[in-house]
């Protein structure tokens, strides 16, 4: 055999999955499939051909790009680790960029090579249907939105998303699966598995619903021969009348830009280049302010006007929540790592800033966006609070709905910290599983089943069986077991107050018991 | 010059500390056996040096160069094989190579003459356009070793090259690292089968519960060490045994007929000393040699393997 080429395709992680996947049979298969699936189709329907080719051709598409593209992408890091090849991978020299390259589009070459000519065979059968052709579904109902055809802006714009949808999936789905993998950096290497099912699920979900919404819905809105965007020619973003048309790609490129920025940010780690959390910090709060957009709205502010208010409030409140929610995973996914807290310390000691950043948890910076958001959520309240009698949802309800929800978010964070010093860094599934489970369901229920029955008298009462308890309804005692939204400071804030404040005392304590036993020690 | 420094290693796997404060030095061009009994933590030693995993305290430097500051130029200048690697199984024994020569950066026009010279290096060239499923245990850990090499680094670092090798493979093996050695490569191998190191180790590196329980070079233990010789006395009588017993550098630990066996604590020019001596003396020797010491004996006299501490 010759040698092979000097140079590769792209990048050497692509080039080699096009080894994989393009043997002569399989390069053949899908222009010999595509012919007879059209001539079966035309010769099948007669008149009726382009609607039919279209159709079936569109559901393929989606069978390639939707379900077999997520599964390639879901698949592609899970083989690396499993072959035991991935450590090859991180000493290489190969740059981020080409190897997320290689591997997003190299593992789903295939299924585009298959996919492509399919959506192209379906446009080109939309753009043939002809209008003075009736088509009736199986009910017998006139489906006039089959009978037009798209003009070619429209027809541009369906493949764009059709692609889009595919590509937006996919990104999604390498990078869940990868950040189930990069979030354990601490465990033992041989230990480490991409996450796959959840990713490949979450994925398809974002393939499915752009395919349905943006390219098969905007089929579908030719039934009046409208389009969605005649429907809805604007959007108000930021007070600014965007074309709806315009936003759609805009937002797609800007979430891909994210999307991609994420795996990045993620390939860089493993191939151990050094990293600060600004990427997450800014990723966190671009896309907080962007999904915001569409709730701020500049012509509702004025002091007096209740609906501008509340608008604003939903402004705030939502930048709160996202970032918080953020934060959150950032904790759940990460902070176990308990080593970078030493080192981080270290830095800091040293006056290394460099390492400082390095070592920094991403949940750190974004915590401080969360600080921001509450800041400005209860700035904008004590400000604009002072108007009109707003009823029942007055100024305290607000405050001590954020509040909660923010100690809450505290409690948990130290509880799953606590279980990593407790129980190590690995074996934690189990012991977070039976946290929440315990204080987000056995207590609540026990309480309440105690409390209003007086006593727990079977079997079925006492595990929450029984309908006759309230252990169901726990949102009576959210005060206690849930953040909440009672006006009272008493109902509201003051149980979570008292266990944070509980938990920072026990480990004031426990710390000050070591410290002092080392001393005896010593 | 010491290519390879490690200083105060730490390595912590959760709730277990699996290195403990390990320091040593490895000079360029030396081949290091790294032993210890199975669970010691060489792998994990080894996936430090090379920047894949990150300790919890200590510094590594390569040729200088902090692992943990720059990990990815020293990567440049090593190349690991781990014990459990993998190889993509369907792809062709030269696309495997030609994939990793890409991946590793090797000039374009140089990749296809790369990829038939270490074919050649390894002895896996008869097998280029074979798929790597196909490979017999072996020829996997050629083509892993040729993965390791391709982009021709200084230092080479093997865990368990020789699992699953047939003797012949461990003999290429043998030959095969003492040629990269000639050229200047530093090289550490970790294995704790101490035959397959025998024949190429110039260090032993041994580390026991994660420490390092001894560093010992081999040509200064050789030099340094007991060494155990049998002397073959023709019409041999007590008188001999006298003179032999007369001498303070020796002690006769078995006479079994003519052939007496004793330790001699000295160099080679201790050794040579002796035989001189004993010839002028009108010693009627027919045999006089040194037992060589294997890897194994050297291992159990400084590993202190019994006791379980470093010596």
């Amino acid at each position: 055999m010759k040698p092979l080429s000097s140079t590769y395709l792209l990048s050497p992680e692509f080039q080699r999955h096009v080894w994989l996947k393009f043997s002569t049979l399989r390069l053949l298969a899908v222009p010999v499939f595509i012919l007879c699936a059209c001539y079966a189709i035309v010769t099948f329907y007669g008149d009726t051909w382009a609607v039919e080719l279209r159709d079936k051709g569109l559901i393929i598409y989606y069978i390639l790009v939707v379900t077999w593209g997520n599964y390639e992408a879901a698949n592609v890091l899970r083989e690396e680790v499993r072959g035991n090849t991935w450590d090859f991978q991180r000493m290489s020299p190969m740059s981020p960029a080409s190897m997320i390259f290689g591997k997003l589009f190299g593992a789903t070459s295939y299924v585009w090579y298959a996919a492509l000519p399919v959506l192209a065979v379906s446009v080109f059968a939309w753009t043939q249907i002809d209008g003075s052709l009736p088509v009736y579904d199986s009910a017998g109902t006139f489906m006039a939105e089959k009978s037009f055809s798209p003009s070619f802006a429209e027809a541009v714009y369906m493949v764009f998303f059709m692609i889009v949808a595919g590509v937006m999936g996919h990104a999604l789905t390498f990078l869940v699966s990868f950040e189930g993998m990069v979030g354990k950096v601490h465990f033992d290497p041989r230990n480490r598995q991409p996450r796959t099912l959840v990713a490949f699920l979450m994925g398809m979900a974002v393939s499915h619903g752009l395919y349905n919404t943006l390219g098969m819905g905007f089929i579908r809105s030719f039934r009046h021969r409208q389009t969605s965007f005649e429907f809805y020619p604007e959007i108000s973003w930021y007070g600014l009348d965007v074309a709806t048309s315009f936003f759609a790609i805009a937002g797609a490129a800007f979430l891909l830009f994210w999307l991609f920025m994420g795996i990045y940010r993620l390939a860089r780690a493993e191939l151990m280049y050094s990293l600060t959390p600004i990427c997450w910090f800014l990723g966190i709060g671009s896309l907080s302010l962007f999904m915001a957009g569409g709730v701020y709205d500049p012509q509702f502010l004025p002091d007096d006007n209740l609906f501008g208010r509340y608008k604003m409030y939903a402004f705030f409140f939502y930048l709160f929540i996202s970032t918080l929610g953020a934060t959150y995973y950032a904790v759940l996914s990460g902070a176990a790592d308990l080593r970078k807290y030493a080192r981080l310390k270290e830095a800091l000691k040293q006056g290394n800033m460099r390492d400082f950043f390095e070592n920094m948890h991403t949940w750190i910076a974004s915590a401080l966006l969360v600080l921001m958001a509450y800041a400005a959520f209860i700035a904008c309240l004590l400000k604009t609070g002072t108007g009109v009698d707003l009823g029942v949802f007055n100024l305290r309800m607000f405050i001590t709905l954020v509040t909660s929800l923010l100690l809450f978010a505290v409690r948990d964070m130290i509880v799953i910290h606590l279980l990593a010093a407790w129980r190590g860094e690995r074996a934690q599934t189990f012991e977070r599983i039976a946290y929440y489970v315990a204080v987000y369901f056995l207590v609540p229920c026990l309480h309440i089943s105690v409390s209003l029955k007086g006593i727990i008298n079977t079997p079925a009462v006492a595990l929450g069986l029984s309908q006759q308890t309230a252990v169901f309804h726990p949102i009576m005692y959210v005060g206690w077991y849930y953040p909440n939204f009672f006006a009272k400071f008493s109902a509201g804030l003051l149980p979570i107050m008292l266990q944070v404040s509980a938990l920072v005392i026990g480990i004031v304590v426990f710390r000050l018991l070591r410290l002092s036993r080392a001393g005896v020690a010593a | 010059m010491k290519i390879i420094e490690v200083n105060h290693l730490n390595f912590d796997y959760p709730g277990k500390r699996v290195l403990h404060d390990v320091s040593f030095g490895l000079a360029a061009g030396s081949v290091t056996a790294l032993v210890g009994p199975n669970g010691a933590g060489k792998t994990t030693l080894l996936r430090c040096i090379v920047g894949l995993d990150r300790p919890h305290s200590g510094t590594v430097r390569i040729g200088g160069v902090d692992v943990e500051d720059d990990p990815r130029s020293v990567h440049r200048q090593i190349g690991y094989l781990s014990d459990f690697f993998g190889l993509y199984n369907d792809l062709s024994v030269r696309q495997c190579l030609t994939y990793m020569a890409w991946s590793q950066k090797v000039a374009a026009g140089d990749v296809a003459a790369r990829v038939e010279t270490v074919a050649k290096e390894v002895q896996i060239d008869n097998m280029l356009d074979r798929k790597a499923a196909v490979l017999s245990r072996g020829y996997r850990q050629r083509l892993g070793i040729g993965l390791a090499l391709i982009h021709d680094p200084q230092i080479l670092i093997l865990d368990e090259p020789a699992s699953g090798m047939d003797p012949e493979a461990r003999i290429q093996l043998s030959v095969l690292v003492r040629g990269l050695q000639r050229a200047g490569k530093t090289i550490i191998v970790s294995s704790h089968i101490l035959n397959e190191l025998e024949d190429y180790c110039t260090e032993m590196l041994i580390i026991r519960d994660g420490r390092v329980a001894n560093h010992v070079v081999l040509k200064d233990y050789e030099t340094r060490a007991k060494r155990v010789l049998k002397l073959s006395i023709t019409g041999r009588d007590d008188t001999h045994l006298d003179v032999l017993q007369a001498r303070p550098e020796l002690v006769i630990d078995h006479v079994d007929g003519d052939t007496v066996t004793c330790s001699l604590t000295g160099s080679n020019d201790a050794q040579q000393k002796l035989l001189a001596e004993l010839l002028a003396g009108g010693m009627p020797l027919y045999n006089f040699y040194a037992v060589t010491h294997s890897l194994q004996e050297a291992y159990m006299n400084v590993a202190d393997v019994h006791g379980g501490g470093g010596s």
